[in-house]
């Protein structure tokens, strides 16, 4: 049924916490390139967002709730550049 | 051409199929009001596999109680955008929550 992503009403979670307006869009420059190559994978259509969360959403569930939201993006990322052929799966292992 | 319109009663479907979607586990198999009708848009299910196909869109206003029960907030709705395959005719399947 419903995968791990779909967390609304459940609880253990605690209060959802927000950032203060003035924070930093990025917690790390790791960050901001990963939302930078994802933008340009979306607009030069390569990937659509809903691939985009279907990936996500298949992570494993531990795994998925131990990433970080840009962690998830990077997951997602290189789950369609290999299932799309764009990328070997050896050449991402590699580094 | 659009199966509901403004103030139709719907049904949220129960069944999953276990791919991508815009429906919410917390609002399946839930009664709720069209307010708006919107798109049409490209279906998430289909779309998650590369393929387009559009359909209307609906804001379906539900009260929290038929979400969450009891212990829902009283006096709360809660509005959802959810895609004509998602939605059934409350009236044909019961309009009693």
């Amino acid at each position: 049924m419903s995968r791990i992503h779909d967390l609304g009403g459940m609880r253990g979670f605690g209060p959802v916490v927000v950032d203060p307006e003035d924070a930093p869009a990025f917690h790390a420059e790791w960050e901001a390139r990963v939302f930078a190559l994802m933008r340009s994978l979306v607009d030069q259509g390569l990937f659509l967002l809903d691939e985009v969360r279907h990936a996500i959403e298949r992570m494993p569930p531990a795994a998925y709730l131990d990433a970080s939201y840009y962690e998830r993006w990077l997951v997602a990322i290189e789950t369609l550049l290999v299932e799309k052929g764009h990328v070997p799966e050896a050449e991402l292992r590699r580094s | 051409m659009t199966r509901f319109g403004p103030g139709d009663r719907v049904r949220t479907r129960r069944d999953d199929t276990g791919g991508h979607t815009r429906l919410p586990r917390y609002a399946r198999g839930c009664l709720g009001t069209v307010d708006a009708v919107h798109g049409p848009w490209s279906l998430p299910e289909h779309a998650a596999a590369g393929r387009h196909f559009d359909t209307p869109v609906y804001t379906v206003r539900f009260d929290a109680s038929e979400l969450w029960g009891a212990s829902a907030e009283p006096h709360c709705n809660v509005s959802l955008d959810l895609w004509e395959p998602y939605l059934e005719d409350a009236d044909r399947t019961g309009g009693a929550p």
